[in-house]
Formats: C-alpha cells, sequence, structure tokens
C-alpha cells in the first residue's frame, strides 16, 4: 500500500508508568501468553502490506529492540523501507525529551525520516494497544472520505485514564471530544491516525512555530473545527494498556473465545518474536480449566481461569486462580496465587500464599522471590 | 572474501520413507513432523548448527516440495549466511542427459562441484531419518586424531538386535577390519548409524571409481566403504552413547514421539546448550477449557483442549472437542477433532478431521478383535466421518490418495 507507519513506543502521557512499565517500554508489555503490545499494531501494518514503519522510541527500549530484532519474524527486514527504530538521540540537535515532551515533540524529531519515505499516507499507532485492526479497510475509508484525519477508535471497556472519548456526527466527523476517567463501555480513540504525509509535515512546521506538543490536544482537539477529522469505529476487540488494571484484564479477556478469535483470525495473523522452545508438557496429575498456555511450560498443578506465558513451571498441589504468571516463573509446591500477576522470572517458594483482588491485582516484579 | 569451509555436510533427505506408508504418501520422509512441534530434519540440521557447521547441502529427490517450503532460506536454524548456509541439491540434467539420483553415493558424486566451491578438508553425510542429538564437531576431533581417512559413528546395539543393521568390526583402537550388513551371526555390537566423516580427497576419489564401475549400485554401506577398506584406507569406528532412533517404521515413529513423555528417556529437547531448531509461525497460545483432564502429554501452541488426553503427543491447532479423549496418540497440526470421540494408540497427520463419535484404534489389552492389532493410521487431511470405526493396523489414505 501506498502508506507507511510509526509507532510510538510508549503513550507519553505522565500517568502511564506503572509497576510493569517501570524498566520496559509500554511496546514491550509481554501479552497473551506469547505476544508483546507492540506486536498487534506492527502486524497489523504488516498485514495491510504496509513494509516501512519507524519505531519511535523513548525510554528504556532495550528489551524491545531485542524483541524486533531487525523486524526478521514480521518480513521487516527489507532493503527498501522496513523497520527503522527511531531513537530520541539519534540526532545531534535533538533535545534529550524531558518528562513533559509530547508525540508531537518526538514526531518533530523525526520530520527528515519522515520527508524521506517515498510515501503518500502515514498510518501513526501506538504500541501498547492490543487490538487487530484491518488498516487497509481503515486507509480505504480515510482516501475515499478526503477527510484531514481519520481517528481510529472503538469501545473499550474501563479504557483507563485520560483517554480521548470522541463524539462522531451522522457524517462520520468529529463534533465533540472529551477526556475521561470514567468506568464502563465507551467509545475512546485508540491513538492511532490516519493521515496524508504531506499534511503531517506541514502539521509538524506549524506545531513547531506555535509550540504545541500533544497530538491529541493541539492536532484534534484545536482543529475539531477547522478540519474533516474523521473517526473510524474498529469492530472487534480493543484494549490499551496504561494501567495494571487494564494490562489485567486485557490479559483475561483473552479467555474468551469470541475476543480470541478476533485478535488471533487466521486471515490478519498477529505475528511474534519466534522463540525456539519445546511444547509445553503436562505431568502425572495437573487440573487446569479455563486457561491460556504458551508453550515450555510444566504444569504439575492446579490452573484455572488464568494466562501462563512461555517456559512457566507450576509444581504440584499448585494452585493458581486469575493470575497473569509472564514468562520463567518458577511457582513451588503448594503455593496459592490468586488475582496475581507475576512479572518475568518470578520465583515463589513452596507453600507461599499471595492473594489479591480481581480489581487490584497484586503484582510481583520481575525477578522477584517470594 | 575466502569461500574455503573446514567441513562440509551433506544430507541425504531423498528417501522415500515406505515404511511409514501414508505419513510420506505425499511428503519426504524428512519432512514428516515429529514431537509436537518439529519435523525430522530439524534434527540434522539443529546438530549442524550447533556443532558449528554452517554450510550444508540437503539432496531431495522424493516429493521435495514440502521439504524445500519447509528449509526455505535456512534462518530458523540460524543457516542463511552470505557464506555457506542451507542448500537444497535436487537432480538436474545436464549437456550429457539428466540423472535421478541412484544411489547415496551417486547422490554425493552428482554434487561434487557443490562440494567443491567450498573447497573442504572433510565432508560430513547424514540422512534425515534419525532423532538424535549429536555434537559433529567431537566426531571431527576424533577422526583428526585417528588420522582417519573415513569415520563412522556407531551406536552399541544389544546384541540380538545386531543383526537388524549394519555390524562393523573394529580391533581395540577402533579401527574397522571388516563391514557385514545384517549378518545372521554378528561379531560385535558396532552398529552404523549411517553418519560418516570423510577427509574429502578420499571421497572424491572413491566416489569417482565408484561411479565409472559397472553394476556399483553407487550405494555408501554397499560400494564405498567396502571399496575403501579393501583398498586399505583406514577406517575408525566413533562410540556414540545418547538417544538414538531410526524412525522409519509406524511403530518406531509412534514409539520415538512416546519416548517424549517419557521422562527417564535421555532426549531433552529443552536444553538451552544444544536447542531443536524448527520453522514454527507465531500462533495463539492454547486454550483448556473445563471439565478436561491432560495428564503425562505434550501439547504445543494454538490448540483448543474441550476434551481429555492421556499419554499423547499434540501439535500446533490441534481442535480436540467435548467428551472426546485423546489416549497414546500423536496428533499432528490442526487435526480437527469432534465430540465425543475416542482415539487410542493412533497417529493422525496433519490437517485430518475426524467428526463425532468417531472411534480410532484400541488399546492392545482390550482389544478383542481377530486382526492383528497395531497404530491405527490417519493419512494427511482424511476425514473419518461421524460414527465411523478405524480399526488397530487400519490406516487411513490421505486426502488426493496417491499423487
Amino acid at each position: 500500500m501506498n502508506a507507511f507507519g510509526i509507532i510510538f513506543s510508549d503513550s507519553y502521557s505522565q500517568n502511564s508508568t506503572h509497576e510493569l512499565t517501570r524498566y520496559r517500554s509500554g511496546a514491550s508489555l509481554p501479552v497473551g501468553c506469547r505476544f508483546r503490545g507492540i506486536d498487534f499494531i506492527l502486524s497489523s501494518l504488516v498485514n495491510a502490506d504496509i513494509y516501512t514503519v519507524g519505531l519511535l522510541t523513548k525510554q528504556n527500549y532495550a528489551s524491545l529492540v531485542d524483541h524486533l530484532d531487525g523486524g526478521k519474524n514480521w518480513d521487516l527486514d527489507r532493503k527498501k523501507g522496513g523497520l527503522t527504530v527511531l531513537s530520541p538521540y539519534s540526532r545531534g540537535e535533538t533535545a534529550v525529551p524531558t518528562a513533559t515532551a509530547g508525540k508531537l515533540d518526538a514526531l518533530r524529531t523525526i520530520a527528515g525520516y519522515i520527508k524521506d519515505v517515498d510515501k503518500e499516507y502515514v498510518i501513526i499507532g501506538q504500541g501498547n494497544m492490543v487490538a487487530n485492526l484491518d488498516i487497509k479497510d481503515i486507509l480505504t475509508r480515510h482516501i475515499e472520505s478526503e477527510a484531514d484525519i481519520t481517528l481510529v477508535c472503538a469501545e473499550v471497556e474501563n479504557p483507563g485514564e485520560h483517554c480521548m472519548a470522541p463524539t462522531f456526527g451522522e457524517d462520520g466527523l468529529l463534533t465533540e471530544v472529551r477526556f475521561s476517567n470514567d468506568k464502563g463501555k465507551y467509545m475512546v480513540c485508540l491513538n492511532c491516525y490516519c493521515m496524508r504525509k504531506d499534511f503531517l509535515i506541514s502539521f509538524i512546521e506549524k506545531a513547531n512555530v506555535h509550540g504545541w506538543r500533544d497530538l491529541n490536544r493541539d492536532l484534534v482537539v484545536r482543529h475539531m473545527d477547522s478540519l474533516h477529522i474523521l473517526g473510524y469505529i474498529h469492530k472487534g476487540y480493543a484494549a490499551m494498556l496504561d494501567t495494571v488494571a487494564q494490562y489485567f484484564k486485557c490479559n483475561l479477556d483473552m479467555l474468551d473465545a469470541d475476543v480470541r478469535e478476533d485478535l488471533f483470525n487466521a486471515k490478519r495473523p498477529i505475528i511474534t518474536h519466534i522463540h525456539d522452545t519445546v511444547p509445553t508438557q503436562y505431568t502425572e496429575d495437573p487440573s487446569i480449566c479455563n486457561t491460556l498456555l504458551a508453550d515450555g511450560c510444566e504444569i504439575s498443578g492446579n490452573v484455572s481461569d488464568s494466562v501462563i506465558f512461555r517456559k512457566v513451571s507450576i509444581g504440584e498441589g499448585a494452585v493458581i486462580e486469575n493470575c497473569v504468571i509472564m514468562q520463567g516463573a518458577v511457582i513451588g509446591k503448594n503455593a496459592v496465587l490468586k488475582n496475581v500477576i507475576c512479572d518475568k522470572h518470578v520465583v515463589v517458594s513452596d507453600g507461599a500464599e499471595l492473594i489479591g483482588s480481581p480489581a487490584y491485582p497484586y503484582v510481583l516484579r520481575k525477578g522477584a522471590k517470594v | 572474501m575466502s569461500t574455503k569451509k573446514e567441513m562440509v555436510a551433506m544430507l541425504l533427505a531423498g528417501g522415500q520413507g515406505t515404511r511409514l506408508y501414508v505419513l510420506t504418501q505425499q511428503t519426504a520422509k524428512p519432512a514428516v513432523p515429529f514431537g509436537g512441534k518439529y519435523r525430522i530434519i530439524d534434527f540434522p540440521l539443529s546438530n549442524c548448527t550447533n556443532s558449528g557447521i554452517d554450510t550444508i547441502g540437503v539432496l531431495t529427490q522424493y516429493q521435495p516440495l514440502e521439504l524445500n517450503a519447509y528449509i526455505g532460506n535456512g534462518a530458523p536454524w540460524d543457516l542463511d549466511r552470505m557464506n555457506g548456509g542451507v542448500h537444497i541439491l535436487s537432480p538436474y540434467a545436464t549437456a550429457s542427459g539428466s540423472d535421478w539420483f541412484k544411489g547415496t553415493a551417486n547422490a554425493i558424486y552428482q554434487n561434487i562441484p557443490f562440494i567443491d566451491q567450498y573447497d573442504p578438508e572433510y565432508v560430513l553425510i547424514l540422512s534425515g531419518d534419525h532423532i538424535y542429538k549429536m555434537d559433529y564437531n567431537k566426531m571431527l576431533q576424533y577422526h583428526k586424531e585417528k588420522g582417519a581417512d573415513a569415520t563412522i559413528a556407531a551406536l552399541n546395539v544389544p546384541l540380538e538386535e545386531a543383526s537388524r543393521f549394519g555390524i562393523m568390526n573394529a580391533d581395540e583402537n577402533n579401527v574397522i577390519y571388516e563391514f557385514e550388513e545384517k549378518p545372521a551371526h554378528p561379531k560385535s555390537t558396532n552398529a552404523s548409524m549411517g553418519i560418516y566423516i570423510f577427509t574429502y580427497s578420499k571421497l572424491r576419489k572413491y566416489l569417482c571409481e565408484d561411479e565409472g564401475k559397472e553394476g556399483s549400485s553407487n550405494d555408501f554401506g554397499k560400494d564405498i566403504l567396502p571399496a575403501m577398506l579393501a583398498a586399505g584406507e583406514k577406517m575408525v569406528v566413533w562410540p556414540f552413547d545418547g538417544y538414538w532412533k531410526d524412525v522409519g517404521t509406524i511403530d518406531s515413529y509412534w514409539e520415538a514421539n512416546m519416548d517424549l513423555l517419557n521422562p527417564n528417556i535421555p532426549l531433552n529437547l529443552s536444553d538451552p546448550k544444544w536447542k531443536i531448531y524448527s520453522r514454527h509461525w507465531a500462533i495463539r497460545p492454547s486454550y483448556v477449557g473445563t471439565g478436561c483432564k491432560i495428564r503425562e502429554s505434550m501439547v504445543a501452541e494454538g490448540c483448543t483442549i474441550k476434551g481429555s488426553i492421556w499419554y499423547s503427543v499434540l501439535f500446533s491447532g490441534v481442535e480436540l472437542g467435548e467428551n472426546s479423549s485423546a489416549s497414546s496418540a500423536v496428533i499432528m497440526h490442526n487435526v480437527k477433532i469432534g465430540k465425543n470421540c475416542d482415539i487410542r494408540y493412533a497417529i493422525i497427520a496433519d490437517d485430518a478431521v475426524i467428526e463425532d463419535g468417531a472411534v480410532i484404534g484400541a488399546d492392545p489389552e482390550t482389544y478383542k478383535g481377530e486382526e492383528k492389532w497395531g497404530i491405527a493410521v490417519i493419512g494427511q487431511g482424511a476425514v473419518v466421518k461421524a460414527g465411523q470405526v478405524v480399526k488397530p493396523n487400519e490406516m487411513i489414505a490421505p486426502a488426493g490418495g496417491e499423487q
């Protein structure tokens, strides 16, 4: 397609750092047993035949670069185009981004890259969004409508903090915006935008003159009346991983067959970094109920309503209920975990007991030993 | 850039594997799936890459499409190299005519120009029929230490089984003085594993001589090795003592899969120092529903399990419906099993569809039928109709049948 992608590795909102993103970017959050946040937007782009993608990193992006491995698994290791990691420090004249820097600042630092790409349209997305977007359809609708900007939106349950909740008129154009912390299921912008490249370049220059920094406030809200801003409603599942609660919910949502069918449909597969792990082994007497499991696990205990990542070992007699257990965790014999998120390589000793609340899960940080 | 390589591996992957019957009707034996997410050829290819051998010629002939597509550019085994890497070598036509590979030695003979490009000191000959982990580099060190012209990996087999193998009789220094092909009264228990290292200059000479010989079957075991021994070349045995399994028959293939479920069998696929690599795709995680039992089994990603599994190996994308059970079964990629099915001692190949209420195979202890008991086999893409009974030892041909 005559388009390229720009992905933000983080959400650039001040509240977006939580226990799980302290040492990693939002885009490298492990999600759904074997995926990382970025896999969703990146695969959506590739599935729309978009093979030129710039990734804007902010901080803590070592694990992300490792995961992407030059874009190999997405066929993004191309001579022309392909995946380009755009570090904010990559240009001498670029100031080190401050905590308050917004997405517009970040785009300004890569204006050179944007100008050089030989494509007419750009899709801007975010690495901590979980949705399988039909970007071909988004782009086609955008071009047909002759809108200046298309905002990709979806109905999301408990979408988190300060998300942009737009209202569209009958003609599909944006009429109203509020920034919401409300619970419940309502329409929010997935921080995914489609526009002409030329439009983006001229807007970046204009923003620089005015000192505008924020994509949502300064591009969308400020120009709601002067620009044609179209809404594209993604009908499938969508979640943003901005808070621990959303992260927890998104993982457990995947226990629903409809959500899995939508996210992992065979027509637009979600691609990820391939590891050579053996299939999961089950021993003599495990009990598993309503659970998702990756490869490389050894399961001897009792697991229900949980999401188990790669290479997790669960000892005999252990009870795991409503948990998200990331890669490499070792859960000892007869340990009890309920409503717990275990970050990578957590060790829980035999007989230990940890109980969180379904609304506020207990988080064991990376490498923690209990 | 120099293209010289110390050792080049040649992997004989052209065999049809007729004793695997329906499993190899549409695919070459090395491409047969194994162990939940692998194919047989992953073992020699991974052994090469783990042994530091980065130049491999894969000789294909029979039903090569799936194998060629699987190997691709070799990236899964880290064999996508600018210098070296994995190359598919198929029979080709020349100005003087075209030939299929007549025998294992002829296959290598026809590809002498490929080997010559890398000007190697040594050539490693492998086959794509076996499940094992081996450090070929150790074997090469041994070959060099012994100053051998040919080194043959040998497995110490029980004496009563020795007459099924090619047996090598060697002196106390492991120097071979006699070959016996499937001897009725074996003198030793050194069975050839079909893994050879040759000093290339010697191999090249004997391959060329053998090609000109009338009546030769152009086979390593029958022609090249005896000719070298007769001419007084130094041939040694390299004893190997790890897990090794020929998966050339339905029974041995099924057993090798079951071995993966036995913690006492020394084949560790998850050893980070000696990984077995394979080409696989990013598929969704496996889902285990409510009311299922899974015991002593291996389940790859992308499966949806609503029934029960005992002592079985499930490849990726398998669907097992409510109230269905699989025990002592090998169920390959994307097999769809409906509700209320009963599967015992069976191999079900890729993409087969087992409709509701089908019964496949039986436990040997409880089988009362008149025909001989055996593993039931369902071919690739075959459909077993609702309520159909597939008896033990029965085979259902793949969809599309013989091509």
